[in-house]
């Protein structure tokens, strides 16, 4: 009877969600620190960026000030990624989007600058903000994965049982990717001929 | 776990439209632009290094990408064979497509301190791109493979008492290598011929049937986040 009993919740525990629940929950907050890793990385490279852009382009204020501005506001979002709500990771990747849409142009204004292009310095901080954005990339893939996971835990029997009788965890919002292109669309590049 | 299976297997069916190439040994050349003495001695290389405990390089040079962007490509393929060792995470690829004209370096998350996004991209245009745009494919992927292990392992060269491996030195390469070469060849083809289970592996150069006993050329659960670098010629 005994053995029945250990045999029997043992089976519960493997198969219930009462481990795999929180770890998956763990997997979500350290795949979001990810993101904002590199997203901070992205930042970091910023003001090199503008300064040596500054150094052919002076006359390109506007492009410049923008791009310092939308970072002055990314940075300034930060999110815990234990705690993070749905309004502020929209908050955040639109802040995001709204940087990379600024950094776009900044890129699309050099090309019209031989000399600015041809600058070693210019071209390794391209180098760096490229592996970064592709960095960005696979980070934002790992976890929108691993939130599907997690909510396919506590949202689908018979883990979603154990969610609602012990651990009370909620859906977590998906990266809304749409928030941020929709940021970059909404300043995109003017093209002047 | 169940879910994990689950997961795990939805993400096989999904990946099933991308035939992804076999992880047979260091040197995959689906594209067939190396000779099979080439692929030899940089197989070599690779595994000499391996074997002295550092990273895990993997070059493959595949004809297209199905499709894909090629960092997407990449990291999907790493994620899936696992180069390098887990605790480490040191693996390494570098991928070269001949279709599209795009490589990348694709490096592990262990040695993105050594190997930076701006090494991997220099190593790709300044030393790689050049041999490539002029035709020589086996000399531009021997630069890449010595530039990334010098990078890895500034010392690893001098401490060898071995030249740094060279485009023009497979001309030269000594007899024990060829021998080796040879019984590789002759092992490979039986193997395969006795298991009989890597049928669809034919045309290359035959260093797939080594497998199951041969060189037990394998990843190590490394793990990646899209470090490196992108390029064309």
């Amino acid at each position: 009877m005994r053995s029945l009993l250990v045999v029997l919740s043992s089976l519960f525990l493997f198969s219930c969600g009462i481990q795999s629940i929180p770890q998956s929950k763990n997997d979500v907050d350290a795949s979001l620190s990810e993101v904002t890793n590199q997203y901070k990385r992205r930042a970091d490279l910023i003001p090199n960026l503008v300064a040596t852009v500054q150094g052919y382009a002076k006359h390109e204020k506007e492009t410049l000030e923008g791009v310092t501005q939308a970072r002055a506001q990314a940075t300034q979002m930060t999110i815990d990624p234990s705690k993070a709500t749905p309004e502020q990771l929209q908050k955040y990747s639109q802040a995001q989007g709204q940087l990379g849409s600024a950094i776009g142009r900044l890129l699309m204004v050099a090309e019209k600058y031989p000399d600015l292009k041809a600058d070693q310095n210019f071209r390794d901080l391209q180098a760096q903000l490229e592996g970064t954005e592709n960095r960005i990339t696979v980070s934002r893939q790992r976890y929108i994965e691993s939130v599907k996971n997690f909510n396919n835990l506590i949202l689908v029997p018979p883990t979603s049982w154990t969610n609602s009788m012990m651990y009370h965890f909620e859906k977590m919002p998906q990266w809304d990717v749409a928030a941020e292109e929709k940021a970059k669309i909404e300043k995109a590049p003017e093209v002047k001929f | 776990m169940k879910i994990f299976l689950a997961a795990l297997f939805l993400s096989f069916q999904a990946s099933a439209e991308i035939r992804w190439p076999e992880m047979s040994s260091a040197v995959v050349d689906e594209a067939g632009i190396l000779s099979s003495q080439e692929k030899y001695e940089i197989k070599n290389w690779i595994h000499k290094y391996r074997d002295s405990g550092k990273a895990q390089l993997q070059v493959v040079i595949v004809k297209d990408l199905q499709g894909l962007p090629i960092e997407d490509y990449s990291i999907k393929l790493v994620e899936k064979w696992k180069l390098g060792n887990e605790k480490r995470d040191d693996g390494v690829l570098f991928i070269v497509s001949t279709t599209e004209h795009k490589m990348r370096i694709e490096v592990g998350q262990g040695l993105e301190g050594a190997l930076t996004d701006l090494q991997s991209k220099r190593i790709l245009d300044d030393r790689v791109k050049p041999l490539f745009k002029s035709g020589q494919y086996a000399a531009g992927i021997a630069a890449g493979v010595s530039e990334i292990i010098q990078a890895v392992d500034p010392e690893y060269f001098n401490k060898q008492g071995e030249p740094a491996p060279q485009a023009d030195r497979h001309g030269k390469s000594n007899r024990i290598s060829l021998i080796v070469f040879i019984l590789f060849l002759i092992f490979s083809f039986f193997g395969r011929r006795r298991s009989g289970i890597f049928p669809f592996l034919g045309g290359g150069g035959g260093w797939g049937g080594g497998g199951g006993g041969g060189s037990g050329w394998s990843g190590g659960g490394g793990g990646f986040s899209g470090g490196g670098a992108s390029s064309d010629w």
